[in-house]
């Protein structure tokens, strides 16, 4: 068919590495997931939007603390 | 009984790659919201069999490169012209429109994938994704959207050009009474 072994090699290297990557950056999203599933996990994992959600909680509970503490 | 006489022409990357990309970017058109996750991974696989195929392009067998089947625009645009009139030569490879029409094809799935990744990265996804959502601008709600719009109409030009691709596909496969859609499971066309 007109092609080497070093073309294939290189071929299962790089798909080794795309599915490498994706495993890494998707590796937590099963294929039933919806988006909002999806958001929640990466926001817990990444500091997405979920995640500053929480900071955003947090900073709330600190500042009662002080009203409480005056 | 006639006895043809078949050579063969797509090897089993070329086939596996046309027909998981099919099935991929329908996945991936008719799937969002509630299915994102299957979205996203019909998606990535499209996106990194197209990578694969342009590295094929360079490095694999006779018609699957791009050399086989790269024309000037003069021969892409006469071959067009004897095609609306169904004179068209037969190719055994790639014909002109088809490779020029494969390019297009590559060129659009890689700018779908593109904007698809940059999307999740400006969406929450993390790591290096949200890095290229950075690096691109796309982090913030205009960002984001001008790169939704743009991922939706890369999607849609895919789907208007897999339409023509058909279209030609149908077309060549009468005038030349030649299976096209077939000799893309087995890889064997006609000699002559």
């Amino acid at each position: 068919m007109g092609y080497s072994k070093g073309a294939v090699l290189v071929m299962l290297l790089l798909a080794a590495g795309l599915a490498g990557f994706g495993a890494w950056q998707f590796g937590g999203i099963g294929l039933t997931d919806g988006e909002e599933a999806i958001e929640r996990e990466h926001g817990e994992r990444e500091g997405g939007r979920y995640g500053e959600y929480e900071e955003d909680e947090d900073h709330e509970e600190y500042e009662e603390y002080e009203e409480d503490d005056d | 009984m006639e006895h043809t006489q078949t050579t063969r022409v797509w090897d089993l990357f070329v086939r596996t790659f046309h027909w998981v990309v099919v099935v991929g970017f329908f996945t991936a058109y008719f799937t969002e919201d509630d299915l994102m996750g299957l979205h996203i991974w019909a998606g990535y696989t499209v996106l990194s069999l197209v990578i694969l195929r342009v590295v094929w392009g360079f490095v694999g067998s006779d018609h699957a490169r791009f050399r086989d089947f790269l024309y000037a625009p003069g021969t892409i645009l006469g071959y067009l012209k004897d095609f609306v009139t169904f004179r068209n030569r037969r190719y055994l490879g790639h014909n002109p429109a088809g490779g020029a029409m494969i390019v297009l094809l590559l060129v659009s799935l890689l700018a779908t994938g593109f904007t698809g990744l940059v999307m999740f990265g400006a969406e929450g996804g993390g790591g290096v994704l949200r890095e290229l959502a950075g690096a691109v601008g796309a982090l913030g709600e205009a960002g984001e959207e001008t790169f939704e719009e743009l991922h939706e109409f890369f999607a849609n030009f895919t789907l208007f050009l897999a339409v023509l691709h058909i279209i030609g596909v149908v077309v060549e496969s009468l005038v030349h009474r030649e299976n096209l859609a077939r000799a893309m499971v087995t890889g064997r066309k006609r000699s002559e």
